[in-house]
């Protein structure tokens, strides 16, 4: 019992540190350009391409991961270039379709490209060794890829949190994220700050790109679209365009995520003759074995009352639009 | 320092200037004083770049500044303390003042924090606490102490005493005056005609977008028209 | 009203679609056939969002998870007694009872009254949806309802005993046919037009406009959002349900972000808000989408279409942001040849239904 809840909460802290990746991206772009960034999802699935291809052709780890990094931070400069600028301050709505755009071109793009190398339209992940395999402490066994995932997810947001506090371009996405005009009048050059902007969360998207990739073993050029819907509700949890929030969001996900798995079918789990047949019975009906199978419909039905409730994340108030 | 020529700036179809034309002198305080939609914020706004003129030409010590980016203005030494002071409320005092000195090497702006925090008190301070904190008179001070840490040959003020206590109104203008002894060029917009025009040397009356009156401070607080609009007396 | 008279105009062109329709449909050529009908279809769907989202301005991403309500409502309620034990044999006992499979002749009259029970059923989960989302605002509504529509998703592939879950639902009775596509089509059109010409349209444009304006001259901003996005769910029922009865065989992967996507491509293509335009947005992007298929099939670029579909898209949005008609509108009344009352010696009254 005790072995099954330690692999659960090493589950949801993986699984959020994922999502602290993804969501502080969206947080960056959405607190400067009011924009939700939804080819986010299809940055990250370009990005496990970008590393999948480059370990096919023999790279060694370190180069892949630079071709990895390097790609993806390009491509999300030359959306931002190409898409965003034309339309930046425009209706929120636009700027939202605009995204779904650019996500179907990237993923058609790679759905091209993949054919074009004679390739499937899944293919398996060349998981580097360092993911691979388990780790053990005592009883207890943990995917590598968690262990990594975890810890470097929590060493690169310390050091995404020490650029944005320290640094005076981190300043300056924030100001910007601020008060625009204001910004601009101090002499913040706005065009270079979301340029470094959609940088960092290209970057950032990348190093989820090769933690989702290695997790699931295969990719697919589809593979985006929920890892962008589970970091929006990240940082709607945190409070949208909140940086600190998106991570303390993403990672409230996480356990979130895992409930109704850890809970479902619980009553199997239990040794028998640990409980009365009556609390069996009960736990039986309240969280049946197939509760984890709706954990999707569950979070997002989460989304949909925090939107209501507390649009400004658990730790803001409340502000939804006031309609009689 | 500062001469508009004949500058023409519309919204759509709607046209805000029609062709004004005003200077500004080293070491002089004009102020520019006008009702609301006169079209000052737009002047102001066509000044710093943030809006594009239709026609006519701002130029600053002889450059043609109208087509310029905002954060070249900046640098060539325009700086403008917006209206409603428009402090970055989730950054610290320290951060917002370095922020204004961002289009300068930072070795430099370290030194000038310390001038900046003799300026204002208060702003010393208080240098570790979130601006959006700080009262209405001392956001103001701080978006001044901003608007300094660029190091401006021209500090443009857009109402610079809006929604402040009478007592705080005194303290701005107080560093305003203080400013110009130092000889600081300023262009300053003021719905406090009063005041503006104690502090300044010459003063542009905007209406409906022209310029209807100019001259000497002096001259503008005793002229019939600006004591019956702008002075209620 | 006095008794309708029906122009001679409208009867004219009523006639000669009809007589397009009978040639078509007596021609044989099944591929044009069907591409009539997908165009039906689309159209149904195109208007469901126009009216929730063109005419409201909120936009919704979830119509797509009424359309597969409708679908599997239309085809769970038609299976005859016989496959249907067989095929879901674990059906609810009062669901299992339901065979809509009668027809009065040749007109399958349990056909049209289980698209209409998938339309209401469609219209009361909207109606409990909507009461709650509707009260958000700009983008998040749109992401509230997305997550609407992978709550539906995943209830589908869930819900083994009804709707087989991941596994394709087969054995539809194929009773879509040009008529029944073309004649909900039609009523689409025609309800999208009433709606926006009436009181209630205005309402509904009038919180879009501004809501702050609206609410202060008394217009409630739920209500109207609320009636739109209920409608548009009916009518993405209808067009669920003729879609299923068109296909015969599906599963819950077809109604998710790519269909979406689409559908919302062709409003914008068109102009959210105008009735003729999301028509003329229809027609060009499934011309476009259906010439791109063929340039894939044959050079074997797949994904070719779909990026330049998606540029199409973006380049839309950034030069002619509100679509090739606006808000505006193709004088229909003229083309039908109708003097309606309230232009009746004011020729210019209502600037905004020209074309």
């Amino acid at each position: 019992m005790d072995v099954y809840v330690i692999q659960q909460i090493v589950n949801a802290l993986s699984a959020g540190s994922l999502y602290a990746l993804m969501a502080v991206g969206l947080a960056l772009i959405f607190g400067i350009l009011r924009l939700i960034n939804f080819a986010h999802g299809d940055v990250m699935m370009v990005a496990a391409y970008l590393a999948a291809f480059s370990l096919f052709a023999g790279l060694p780890l370190p180069v892949a991961l630079g071709i990895m990094v390097g790609g993806t931070v390009l491509i999300g400069l030359a959306i931002e270039r190409i898409a965003y600028r034309p339309i930046r301050g425009g209706p929120e709505v636009a700027m939202l379709l605009t995204s779904f755009a650019v996500g179907q071109i990237l993923q058609n793009g790679t759905l091209l490209l993949t054919r074009l190398a004679s390739q499937p339209i899944q293919i398996a992940f060349p998981t580097p060794d360092v993911l691979q395999g388990v780790v053990a402490i005592g009883r207890v066994t943990i995917p590598k890829v968690n262990v990594v995932g975890f810890g470097s997810g929590m060493v690169i947001l310390v050091g995404v949190m020490l650029f944005l506090t320290r640094t005076r371009t981190g300043l300056s996405m924030h100001a910007a994220a601020d008060d625009l005009p204001a910004a601009q009048l101090v002499g913040i050059r706005i065009n270079r700050v979301v340029a470094a902007a959609f940088a960092l969360s290209a970057a950032l998207a990348s190093v989820a790109g090769l933690l989702y990739a290695s997790q699931a073993g295969q990719i697919n050029p589809y593979l985006g679209f929920t890892p962008v819907l589970k970091a929006f509700i990240a940082a709607v949890i945190g409070g949208f365009g909140s940086i600190p929030g998106a991570v303390v969001g993403a990672y409230a996900l996480g356990f979130l995520e895992v409930i109704p798995t850890a809970l479902g079918g619980i009553a199997d789990i239990l040794p028998v003759g640990a409980v009365s047949p009556e609390i069996d019975d009960l736990l039986r009906t309240i969280f049946p074995s197939a509760l984890g199978s709706y954990r999707d419909a569950i979070v997002f039905l989460f989304l949909i009352l925090m939107l209501l409730f507390r649009p400004n994340g658990i730790l803001g108030g409340g502000a939804r639009e006031d309609v009689p | 320092m500062l001469e508009l020529v004949d500058l023409h700036v519309a919204y759509g179809n709607i046209r805000a200037l029609r062709g004004i034309s005003m200077r500004v002198e080293s070491g002089e305080l004009v102020a520019l004083i006008g009702s609301n939609g006169a079209g000052k914020s737009t002047t102001l706004k066509a000044i710093s770049g943030l809006l594009r003129p239709t026609s006519g030409r701002i130029l600053f010590e002889g450059e043609d500044i109208s087509r310029a980016s905002t954060d070249r203005i900046v640098s060539l030494g325009i700086s403008q303390c917006p209206e409603g002071r428009r402090v970055f409320a989730r950054l610290t005092v320290r951060e917002n003042l370095l922020l204004g000195g961002i289009t300068r090497p930072m070795s430099e702006v370290r030194s000038d924090l310390a001038s900046t925090t003799e300026l204002f008190p208060r702003l010393g301070e208080r240098m570790g606490q979130v601006a959006g904190t700080l009262s209405g008179g001392e956001q103001q001070m701080l978006a001044i102490g901003r608007a300094l840490m660029s190091r401006p040959r021209l500090l443009i003020l857009d109402e610079p005493s809006l929604g402040l206590a009478p007592l705080m109104v005194e303290r701005i203008f107080e560093v305003i005056d203080g400013l110009k002894d130092r000889g600081l060029t300023m262009l300053l917009v003021e719905q406090n005609v009063h005041h503006a025009l104690d502090s300044a040397d010459r003063a542009y009356v905007l209406e409906t977008g022209t310029i209807t009156l100019e001259g000497p401070a002096d001259m503008l607080r005793h002229d019939p028209e600006v004591e019956h609009s702008y002075l209620g007396r | 009203m006095s008794a309708l008279r029906i122009p001679r105009r409208t009867l004219v062109l009523l006639l000669a679609a009809s007589g397009t329709l009978a040639l078509l449909q007596l021609s044989g050529l099944a591929f044009w056939q069907g591409l009539a009908i997908n165009f039906a279809i689309f159209i149904i769907l195109v208007q469901a969002l126009n009216m929730a989202s063109g005419f409201t301005g909120v936009f919704s991403l979830g119509h797509i998870g009424f359309m597969a309500i409708g679908a599997y409502t239309s085809a769970i309620l038609t299976l005859p007694l016989a496959t249907k034990s067989e095929y879901l044999p674990n059906l609810p006992g009062w669901l299992a009872g339901i065979h809509l499979d009668v027809a009065v002749g040749p007109l399958p009259v349990g056909f049209f009254a289980a698209t209409l029970v998938a339309g209401l059923v469609a219209m009361v989960v909207a109606g409990l949806v909507g009461a709650v989302l509707m009260r958000l605002s700009g983008h998040f509504v749109a992401v509230a309802t997305l997550g609407f529509l992978v709550i539906v998703r995943v209830v589908l592939f869930n819900a083994d005993d009804i709707t087989r879950g991941s596994r394709t639902f087969s054995n539809v009775t194929p009773y879509t046919n040009l008529w029944w596509a073309w004649g909900w089509a039609v009523i689409a059109i025609y309800v999208a037009w009433r709606v926006k010409f009436s009181g209630l349209g205005r309402a509904m444009f009038a919180q879009k406009a501004d809501r702050w304006a609206a609410r202060s001259i008394g217009i409630s901003i739920l209500r109207p959002r609320l009636i739109a996005f209920v409608a548009g769910a009916f009518l993405s029922a209808i067009a669920g349900s003729l879609y299923a009865h068109f296909i015969t065989s599906f599963s819950p992967t077809v109604f998710y972000f790519d269909l979406t996507f689409r559908v919302i491509t062709m409003l914008v293509v068109g102009g959210m808000g105008s009735v003729s335009g999301a028509v003329i947005g229809t027609a060009l992007v499934l011309a476009l989408a259906e010439a791109l298929r063929r340039i894939e099939g044959a050079t074997l670029l797949y994904g070719l279409g779909g990026i330049l579909l998606a540029v199409f898209f973006i380049a839309v949005i950034i030069f002619r942001p509100s679509g090739i008609m606006g808000q505006r509108e193709v004088d229909l009344d003229r083309v039908l040849g109708w003097r309606p009352r309230w232009r009746r010696g004011r020729p210019d009254a209502e600037p905004s239904r020209r074309g």
